[in-house]
């Protein structure tokens, strides 16, 4: 178990180091997200946000759980000194578009405290359906914005984008995040 | 013990690819954001709280995380003081 959690860290850190490479030469970094054997679907990133491909436990090492974790990938602006946070993710459960209030419900809280939220719509993005939440909440007595999207990406699976932060920087990257969630296309199959 | 061990890797990893140390912007929040959704994850449709007495090894919540805590949201949020920036719509 201890080993194969090991290949599992080694492997996560040399994508890593793989994609910093990458992105010293090439304009927007295109990453495909790969979760449980499956390529589920790529999007571009800027070439100056560091990226984290975060990682996965083989389901074989849970003890009690056939449900494993779905990969989350984190982006971050390099240079930036304001809080910010945003990932992707398809996380194992949430099938479809309709099971996704629910699962918002459920994170939303557990990424601020005292969550309000001011905007919900449904909408169509990059020809998929889609649902937007955002509001304000509490992290560590400040107060962030934050948006939370699901978005149908094939006919049995959603993905997530999520974003915190504080509002002045969703204002100063508003453009790049709203590239990266334009850039979501549905990836075929396994690898 | 399965959720301990998330959280050592996640912190582990948070560590590496920020070469050990942790410096501005949100990298110092990217732990504790990844947590938030694993701990959603786990709780997916099941309603329980952080004192679940059948999992006697669930590590600590985030800061800030009050016990017995809804796993949904309220359908009134809590009052608190009001901002002064109007709300943000996603264009």
């Amino acid at each position: 178990m201890l080993l194969r959690i090991i290949s599992h860290l080694v492997v996560a850190v040399v994508m890593v180091g793989t994609m910093v490479a990458a992105k010293s030469v090439l304009a927007d970094v295109t990453v495909i997200y790969e979760t449980q054997g499956q390529n589920l679907f790529r999007f571009q990133v800027p070439d100056d946000w560091e990226i984290r491909p975060g990682f996965e436990v083989d389901p074989s090492v849970l003890e009690d759980d056939n449900d494993p974790v779905a990969r989350i990938v984190s982006l971050l602006p390099q240079e930036e000194t304001l809080v910010m946070w945003t990932a992707l993710w398809a996380p194992t459960g949430v099938n479809q578009l309709s099971q996704a209030k629910e699962y918002i419900q459920d994170v939303a809280p557990r990424l601020l405290s005292d969550v309000q939220i001011t905007f919900r719509d449904d909408r169509m993005i990059n020809g998929r359906k889609g649902r937007i939440v955002s509001g304000t909440g509490i992290r560590n007595e400040r107060e962030f914005d934050f948006a939370l999207i699901a978005l149908q990406i094939n006919d049995n699976r959603v993905a997530f984008a999520a974003f915190v932060g504080e509002p002045e920087a969703y204002d100063r990257h508003e453009k790049a995040l709203i590239g990266v969630l334009n850039s979501i296309e549905p990836e075929g199959g396994s690898q | 013990m399965r959720r301990l061990l998330l959280g050592l890797v996640a912190l582990t990893l948070a560590g590496c690819t920020s070469g050990g140390v942790y410096y501005g912007g949100g990298y110092s929040y990217d732990y504790g954001f990844r947590y938030g959704i694993y701990d959603a994850h786990y709780d997916y449709d099941v309603d329980i709280d952080i004192d679940r007495p059948d999992r006697p090894d669930r590590p600590k919540p985030p800061p800030g995380t009050k016990p017995n805590r809804p796993t949904t949201l309220p359908a009134k949020a809590p009052p608190r003081r009001p901002s002064s920036r109007p709300p943000r719509r996603m264009r």
